[in-house]
């Protein structure tokens, strides 16, 4: 018994301490366990820290981009940066170089916390210009005069219309055909007269009163679908785009749960003086003779240097609606405030539908998309319509029934006309017609020439833009304009109010530097004269052409860059090419312009 | 002899739920790290896009925009990384078996490289949402967007349970 307990007492001494190394294991185990795990959650930290700190410095920077902008502006281009602002968590530095003539390069670099022990550095570079900066997106663009096609012509693209497309025998189409809802006509209108307009100032804080969202409402005396509206603005400083809506009305406000249809009111298109500036929407609503509907105006901030002004009418003399201001038109409750007087606007309601009409043989080689087809013709891909002629085939699949394409805008409005002829007068007047021999060299602008134009064969003219003539221009062939190279990256631009009549192989070439435009623009009324605004020869133009009432009348092989007029006319076995829209073409505007941002120039770093 | 079986179970026990955590935990710290880099190169691809392109098609292969797939059209550089004017490169962002690809297809005359890059892995889904600039954004057709807002999911298999982490972000197209 003794000695067994003896025995059991040795091998407990041999085992003594074992626990104490597999508990010691274990321990080293779980410290492993746990200093990983907050090993991992200080580099889960860290990582976190310096994205954002990352976007924090990006935000910056951005500020900084602002703040050089305004800084230019104040300064009239004096402005050269800055070496360090503290800004928020961190701080920016700025510096501004010219580019060329026309062009200034913003580079902006955001430092968290500061730049001298900067951990994060985030850096953002934009060019500016003076001037308007305008998006094309479409390379040609037709308005409601449509299209016309002579027999066996070809259109090699896409194209959209406002009008109506008709063509002769074997018209061919080479991309999608898109042919926008019926002509707008005028439904509702408000206007003033003299001293009973008045300035409504909104997108700014006045007397207490945060002004953002502004409507006036209105009822349609026809039913229809609502084609598009205009306003009559102004602008003060440089407001951002702003947002328009139609609503239906609940119990004499706007019904922020019924919005109808939302279109983009362009800043661009808008200027320090008034005019009626045009909206379209995504989509068109169908609006009923006799209810009540509200066109509301969102502003995107509240800027006490970057508002609107929208022309009031003290005289109240529109009958069918009433005006209404709103902090926030998506409150919970939204607070709508009288207005005394009518703000100026017009609505127009969708007409007749518009239609593709080719003779026989004819073909499309995309999709067609038009409220009526009609012809003997091949449809290869899909067609959306509401009316088909049974000899029309469709070999992709069809769609009735399908809603109109919404008209689409001119990206250039009669405000900006106004502006850049305001600009050449500014330059200087002449007075008379003005002639030159064949092989001729000359400079004209900046200014307006009262008479009219007339050049050779084989002339080199330098445009200094902008130059606008009130007579008719005539250009015999081969001749080439180029905008002078003082401009740099940016582009001008040719104003011709009668009627243009260019030869063959005539030009217009930028000023040599990428992404420099010279713009034929014509203000020539073939709505009213049914003669055509422009007519032209044979030949490549590198140019932009645009006649917004006018008729452009094509000869055979005309390649285009850019072409936007109220009506189209192609010849008979004519080919039409052109090239992709501009992304954003600057045109300068005179000492008096601001510097605003060169659209695609943003880059990170 | 029980005590000392006692105690080499419960250590092992404590062995095997360590390891389990630490598992568990550092796999949440890499998910957590993929989905920051990754929503930092989307953030950073999207504001330089000129605009959402409707598809881009590479030899036999066609990339569309959608709910899956980002097509971004972004200006080409020169040698200097200045921005050449017309002319763009594509960017093709989607989930492929489990990963987030980053494509490049430059521009003949741009200077970036092509490139064909993983930012993820373990994702679940990666959705693209369309939107316009109204204030409250809505969704639009990818060539009308103004702006993209991206979902992340990522997805690991721990033992017998799964680990998920979502993350969103949001960029406007600021070149549009």
């Amino acid at each position: 018994m003794i000695k067994n307990f003896k025995l059991k007492k040795q091998y407990i001494n041999n085992q003594s301490g074992q626990i104490f190394f597999l508990a010691l294991a274990a321990l080293g185990i779980v410290v492993f366990t746990v200093l990983s795990i907050i090993a991992g959650a200080q580099l889960y930290y860290q990582n976190s820290s310096y994205s954002l700190n990352s976007e924090k410095a990006t935000a910056i920077a951005e500020a900084g981009i602002d703040k050089a902008l305004a800084s230019l502006n104040e300064t009239g281009g004096s402005y050269n940066g800055e070496s360090e602002v503290f800004f928020g968590d961190g701080s920016y530095s700025s510096t501004v170089t010219d580019k060329d003539a026309g062009i200034k390069v913003l580079q902006v670099t955001g430092y968290i916390p500061n730049k001298i022990e900067s951990k994060v550095k985030r850096t953002i570079t934009i060019q500016v210009s003076k001037g308007v900066g305008i998006s094309f997106v479409y390379g040609m663009q037709v308005g409601n005069g449509g299209l016309e096609m002579g027999d066996g012509a070809t259109f090699n693209g896409s194209i959209y219309a406002n009008g109506s497309i008709t063509g002769g025998n074997s018209s061919i189409f080479t991309g999608d055909v898109w042919v926008a809802a019926g002509e707008a006509l005028i439904d509702q209108q408000s206007d003033c007269f003299g001293v009973n307009c008045q300035d409504y100032i909104f997108g700014k804080s006045i007397d207490g009163q945060n002004r953002q969202d502004v409507a006036q409402s209105f009822k349609p005396s026809d039913s229809g679908a609502l084609n598009k509206v205009s306003l009559k603005l102004k602008k003060v400083g440089y407001p951002v785009n702003a947002v328009v809506r139609i609503m239906r009305d609940a119990s004499g406000e706007p019904d922020k749960n019924e919005v109808l249809a939302t279109g983009t009111l362009s800043a661009n298109l808008v200027t320090s003086e008034y005019s009626f500036i045009d909206v379209a929407f995504d989509t068109m609503p169908i609006l009923v003779d006799g209810d009540t509907y509200w066109l509301m105006v969102h502003a995107q901030s509240l800027d006490s240097s970057n508002y609107w002004v929208w022309s009031n009418d003290l005289a109240q003399g529109y009958t069918r609606g009433i005006p209404a201001w709103s902090s926030d038109w998506q409150a919970g409750s939204p607070s709508w405030n009288a207005i005394t007087g009518d703000l100026g606007f017009v609505t127009y309601i969708s007409g007749a539908g518009m239609s593709v009409n080719l003779s026989n043989g004819s073909r499309i080689d995309g999709d067609v998309h038009a409220n009526t087809i009609i012809g003997k013709i091949t449809v290869v891909k899909d067609a959306y319509y509401q009316n088909l002629d049974p000899s029309t085939t469709v070999q992709g699949t069809k769609y009735p029934g399908s809603t109109d394409p919404p008209p689409i805008n001119f990206p250039i409005s009669d405000a900006n006309i106004i502006a850049w002829k305001d600009q050449a007068e500014a330059g200087g007047i002449t007075n008379g017609n003005i002639y030159s021999g064949n092989s001729c060299t000359m400079t004209l602008g900046p200014g307006k020439i009262v008479g009219n134009v007339f050049l050779g064969n084989d002339c080199n003219i330098t445009i200094v833009s902008p130059v606008w003539i009130t007579g008719t221009l005539n250009v015999g062939n081969s001749t080439e304009f180029s905008l002078d190279q003082s401009f740099g990256a940016a582009s001008g631009m040719i104003i011709v109010d009668g009627r243009s009549v260019l030869g063959n192989g005539v030009n217009f070439l930028g000023s040599d530097t990428s992404g420099s435009y010279l713009m034929f623009l014509s203000t020539y009324n073939s709505i009213v004269s049914g003669q055509g605004a422009i007519v032209l020869g044979n030949g490549s133009i590198n140019g932009i052409l645009f006649a917004p009432y006018g008729g452009v009348e094509l000869a055979n092989g005309a390649s285009f860059k850019e072409i936007m007029a109220w009506k189209i006319n192609l010849g008979n076995a004519s080919t039409l090419d052109y090239q992709t829209g501009l992304a954003q073409v600057f045109f300068t505007s005179g000492p008096s312009g601001s510097f605003s941002l060169i659209k695609g120039t943003y880059q990170t770093n | 002899m029980g005590i000392a079986t006692m105690a080499g179970v419960l250590l092992l026990v404590i062995i095997v739920n360590s390891a389990g955590l630490f598992t568990e935990q550092s796999s949440k710290v890499q998910e957590g790290l993929n989905s920051n880099d990754t929503l930092s190169v989307l953030r950073g691809s999207i504001k330089q896009a000129s605009s959402v392109a409707p598809s881009y098609t590479d030899g036999l292969t066609t990339y569309t925009s959608s709910t899956s797939q980002l097509v971004l059209k972004v200006s080409s550089i020169d040698s200097s990384g200045n921005i050449i004017d017309s002319l763009f490169d594509y960017f093709i962002l989607y989930s492929d078996q489990g990963t987030v690809h980053l494509k490049i297809f430059p521009d003949a005359v741009s200077s970036r490289p092509g490139s064909d890059r993983i930012l993820s892995t373990n994702v679940d889904n990666l959705i693209f949402q369309y939107l316009d600039s109204v204030n409250p954004p809505v969704e639009v057709s990818p060539i009308s967007a103004a702006k993209v807002r991206v979902t992340l999911i990522l997805s690991k298999k721990i033992g017998l349970n799964f680990t998920t982490s979502t993350a969103t972000t949001e960029a406007n197209l600021r070149n549009d």
